[in-house]
């Protein structure tokens, strides 16, 4: 078990996406690992076939559990980790993967970590998204972009992460120890059951953040219903869901237990601050320094809630656009966001600006 | 022994019976500018004194106010003695009364500013060996000087600059006789009972070595050497206000040093070497030493090539500097560095593969990562090129696009090149956990490499690189355990000086720090031992050429002015003024500096040696002229822009 790493990857019937998992695996430069597939109900054939095709290179590191029928992501995690028996563990899910040194890199860094900080029990690396969609049996790459790129030094903080998720699976590893203490996986969590499980972790223990983007999140927008698509993206109302309701469930505990009353949560007020800060930016600098402020709050603007008028949005952000005096500049500056971070970041950066606009004294 | 003397002093000494010698400036001189940068340099040597913590403002105003306390006990001395000649003691005498300070204070700062005097002298060798042959002519000889100092103080300068009695010495402000007045001139007749036409007097001042003495009868030579010959030919402008006298005070007066007494120095690389990269380098050198002396590591390590000089004299002075870490010359270069390093995926640090002037096409590019075209041919096109033929210039973001899409090859490709190096990185890492590194600098890269293939085996090594300076996206190499120090600009702060480097002045900086080898290509096991393997490039070898040149001006430079640096405390004078006269010839070159030091050239690309182009190309009359089309792309792909403009005017 001496600095073995427990590798446990989930699927369901992504035989292509599989393939790549295992191939990051076996790639790793660090060689001392066990890799559990739990086959969470997908065909057991193909998933034999694919780990029998990789026998030579896995040199009997790969094991695999199949599931008669699903019993649910987390539930699989479980299962995977109890046979792992391993003193590291990672969760590498099959449509996700590593640079060749990642668990190199990530092993010796929490080991160093952990030797001076004892508490530090895990390590994410940085990552990027991979944007990709599913040819021909084949996953073609179509643009990468960081992912929460302001996530890239000193430690997770528990406070942010209890906002939103700081990071994806595929980044995280951590010492196997901690199970004693922080438990496994919920199993009752079809989603999100990784963020939960981070918030039980970080609220025992650290996690060092390794500045190095040696993980790849890979998301498939376009394949919305087929088995390829990301649980994000293609059940993003269940997500929605279940964030409130582990919100509520901590917040009922916390009111059970004494923690906080019922009158000190109705006493709090959004902060207005980081919205005061960029009106005053505005009226001093316009919309320069605005920009310049977007970037720092990237992980916050996910959180805006995009009010549901688009027509009524499109005319008002016309009507603005043509009354800044510089439609040019401002045109320029959509096409150079659009050809730097994509569609859906520009997008969120407009949506932002209007609210901010909507929130302006007239 | 004499052949070299000039020849109407020669006559004029055959001639005579008494010779005549003005001391300062004349048979020696002070290495710095202008007599008050001694005080410059007094305020910075007593800036690490107890005097300093007591007293800061009197440390800091010292040299306007050693002045002023000359002037008032001239006046105060001509008030009651009718003649403003004095001595030393009465101008710390007056110093007492102007900073409020006691005997002991003022007596320390006057034994430091007398240790100083000695410490930035040196012999005239044209007016020392004009004294040498006059003793050899059995002339009698005297010195005459108006001076504070004592005639034991004034002798004891001499003395260390190797002139050395039979002489009489005569000095105003022990005698209240002067040449200014030339009372000191009938004095001197007096005393050796000669006639005022068998007197030939030597000195550098036109009235009190010239006029006056004519005056009364006396052959008088106007020596005047410096003034006309060689302060024209420095390079670093005179009228400019330098925030930091005592240093630039300090870079003229050696390079007057070193055009006095070397020949060499007509040499324009040569020249250039000293009068311009010395500072440069002596600078960086002496901040790079201060680190280490309050940072200690285990080891320094200098990067091939550009820190090659750097190694040179880190071997050669770190001891006299008090640094005893001991320092390794190590073979890396970006090409084997690099690409092997790719453990993650940095698109910042990925994009200086492909960066350069010179257009290459796409299947170019993808061969410096061994990836082949045609296994990505699909990538290609949806980047949005034709083919693998396509031209990609930098900053194609149809390039980015197409790196991002294939980033699991590259990361491959770079895994199976990292062997080798890695071998290497671990056998001169050895077991220090302190190690320092020393480069020219820019963008961190190569100790964003060597750290992350470090980190593959060790992750108890704190990295400390000292480098010229930084860019912003020095940032894409911040990694745990590493820190990044730099001389001149840091993160591209000060901007204005991040221009000037960013339009010419790390290229020639480049040039200058060539290493006299060829650049590191690989590596081979010898015996257990990692070898490096070096190009031969026979362009290379004439850009090595001018280099050696370069650096051999640059280290007279150095090896002149160690003696007062050691003298003044080398922790007093760190300072990036050291780089001024650099930054001058960056900003604003001669046409000489622009004609020979455009012709350079540079090497294109991070991780191609052979692909060079000119600094600042000389573009056809016809095209300068118009300033059209062709002479605007010529602009923007010139290194060095300043000299550009200046070659194509």
């Amino acid at each position: 078990m001496n600095g073995k790493v427990g590798i446990i990857t989930r699927t369901k019937n992504r035989p292509v996406l599989l393939k790549r998992a295992i191939e990051s695996v076996i790639d790793q430069s660090y060689e001392n690992w066990v890799m559990i597939i739990v086959n969470d109900g997908g065909d057991q054939i193909a998933v034999d076939n694919l780990v029998r095709h990789y026998e030579q290179g896995a040199k009997n590191r790969i094991n695999v559990i199949h599931n008669e029928y699903s019993l649910g992501m987390e539930a699989a995690s479980n299962i995977g980790i109890k046979a792992a028996n391993a003193e590291y563990i990672a969760i590498h899910d099959d449509d996700d993967s590593w640079s060749p040194e990642f668990l190199a890199i990530a092993v010796a860094e929490l080991k160093q970590a952990h030797a001076s900080y004892p508490r530090i029990m895990g390590v994410i690396t940085m990552a990027y998204i991979v944007y990709e969609r599913i040819e021909s049996q084949q996953a073609v790459i179509e643009r990468v972009e960081e992912y929460n790129p302001e996530i890239n030094t000193g430690l997770i903080s528990l406070e942010a992460s209890l906002i939103d998720p700081q990071f994806a699976p595929i980044q995280f590893l951590y010492r196997s120890e901690t199970l004693a203490d922080t438990g496994l996986y919920r199993e009752d969590l079809p989603v999100l059951g990784d963020w939960e499980f981070n918030i039980r972790f970080l609220s025992k223990y650290d996690i060092f953040v390794i500045p190095q983007k040696l993980a790849f999140y890979h998301h498939r927008q376009h394949d919305l219903h087929s088995t390829y698509g990301n649980s994000i993206f293609a059940r993003r109302e269940r997500h929605e869901f279940f964030r409130q309701l582990l919100k509520n469930e901590w917040l009922r505990k916390d009111l059970e237990s004494g923690a906080t009353s019922i009158s000190s949560m109705a006493s709090r007020r959004p902060s207005p601050r980081p919205i005061a800060s960029l009106q005053q930016d505005w009226a001093e600098n316009g919309m320069e320094a605005v920009l310049a402020h977007l970037d720092k709050l990237s992980n916050r603007i996910a959180a805006l809630e995009w009010r549901r008028r688009p027509i009524r949005n499109f005319l008002q952000l016309q009507r603005l656009w043509l009354k800044s005096g510089r439609p040019l500049h401002y045109l320029f500056r959509f096409i150079e966001s659009v050809r730097r971070q994509g569609v859906a970041e520009t997008m969120k950066t407009v949506k932002l600006w209007l609210d901010i606009q909507r929130s302006r004294p007239t | 022994m004499f052949a070299h003397l000039n020849p109407i002093y020669q006559k004029a000494v055959d001639q005579a019976e008494l010779v005549s010698f003005d001391v300062f400036d004349t048979l020696i001189h002070r290495m710095v500018f202008r007599p008050v940068n001694v005080f410059n340099l007094l305020a910075k040597r007593l800036g690490s004194t107890d005097i300093a913590l007591h007293h800061p403002r009197l440390v800091a105003e010292l040299p306007l106010l050693r002045e002023q306390c000359e002037m008032e006990a001239r006046e105060r001395h001509f008030r009651h003695f009718d003649t403003h000649e004095i001595a030393l003691d009465d101008i710390y005498a007056a110093l007492r009364e102007a900073a409020g300070i006691d005997d002991d204070m003022s007596g320390q700062i006057m034994d430091a500013e007398l240790l100083l005097e000695a410490a930035v002298v040196y012999p005239n060798p044209g007016m020392k060996a004009l004294y040498e042959y006059a003793l050899s002519k059995e002339k009698q000889v005297v010195l005459c000087s108006d001076m504070y100092l004592s005639a034991v103080q004034i002798k004891g300068l001499l003395e260390k600059a190797g002139i050395s009695p039979p002489f009489e010495l005569f000095v105003s402000g022990e005698l209240k006789k002067s040449k200014h007045e030339g009372s000191m001139f009938e004095l001197v007749r007096e005393h050796f009972g000669i006639a005022s036409d068998k007197i030939v007097h030597f000195g550098d001042n036109e009235h009190s070595d010239f006029v006056s003495p004519s005056t009364k009868g006396i052959q008088a030579h106007h020596f005047d050497l410096v003034q006309k010959h060689t302060e024209p030919r420095l390079r670093f402008p005179l009228s400019a206000a330098y925030a930091e006298p005592a240093v630039t005070g300090l870079i003229q007066g050696a390079i007057k040093n070193i055009l006095l007494v070397d020949n060499e120095a007509h040499d324009f690389w040569f020249d250039i070497g000293a009068q311009v990269f010395g500072p440069l380098i002596l600078g960086k050198f002496i901040w790079l030493a201060n680190h280490l002396r309050y940072h200690p590591a285990d080891k320094v390590l200098f990067f091939a090539r550009d820190a090659a000089l750097m190694h040179a004299l880190y071997e050669r002075y770190a001891g006299d500097f008090g640094v005893d870490i001991p320092g390794e010359y190590v073979y890396f270069s970006r090409a084997t560095l690099l690409v092997p390093s790719f453990t993650e995926l940095n698109l910042e640090r990925l994009w200086h593969v492909f960066s350069g002037r010179a257009n290459r096409t796409v299947k170019t590019h993808l061969s410096r990562l061994d990836i082949n075209p045609h296994l990505v041919r699909r990538e290609i096109l949806e980047a949005g090129f034709s083919s693998e033929n396509d031209l990609a210039p930098a900053g194609d973001l149809k390039m980015f696009d197409l790196l991002c899409r294939i980033y699991p090859l590259i990361l491959q490709a770079a895994s199976r090149r990292r062997d080798a190096v890695t071998g290497y990185v671990r056998q001169v890492a050895g077991d220090s956990s302190r190690i320092a590194m020393v480069d020219i600098g820019w963008v961190g890269n190569m100790q964003g490499s060597f750290s992350r293939l470090l980190q593959l085996s060790r992750t108890d090594v704190e990295l400390t690189g000292y480098y010229y300076g930084t860019l912003e996206s020095v940032s894409a190499n911040y990694l745990p355990r590493n820190n990044f120090h730099s001389y001149l600009i840091s993160e591209s702060r000060p901007p204005n000086r991040a221009e000037s480097l960013l339009n010419g002045g790390v290229e020639l900086m480049e040039f200058f720090h060539t290493a006299q080898h060829g650049t590191t290509l690989g590596y081979e096991n010898i015996n257990g031992t990692i070898r490096p393997i070096l190009e031969n490039n026979p362009e290379d070898i004439e850009f090595q050429r001018l280099a050696a040149r370069v650096q051999q001006g640059a280290m007279r430079f150095v090896q002149t002015v160690m003696p007062v640096v050691l003298s003044v405390g080398a922790e007093n004078l760190v300072s990036t003024a050291w780089a001024e006269p650099f930054f001058r010839l960056v900003d604003n070159p001669s046409p000489e500096e622009a004609e020979l030091l455009g012709d350079l050239t540079h090497s294109d690309a991070a991780t191609d040696t052979r692909n060079r182009l000119p600094l600042a190309e000389k573009l056809d009359a016809g095209i300068a002229r118009r300033k059209g089309a062709e002479y605007q792309a010529a602009y923007q792909q010139a290194y060095w822009k300043s000299a550009f403009k200046i070659r194509n005017r």
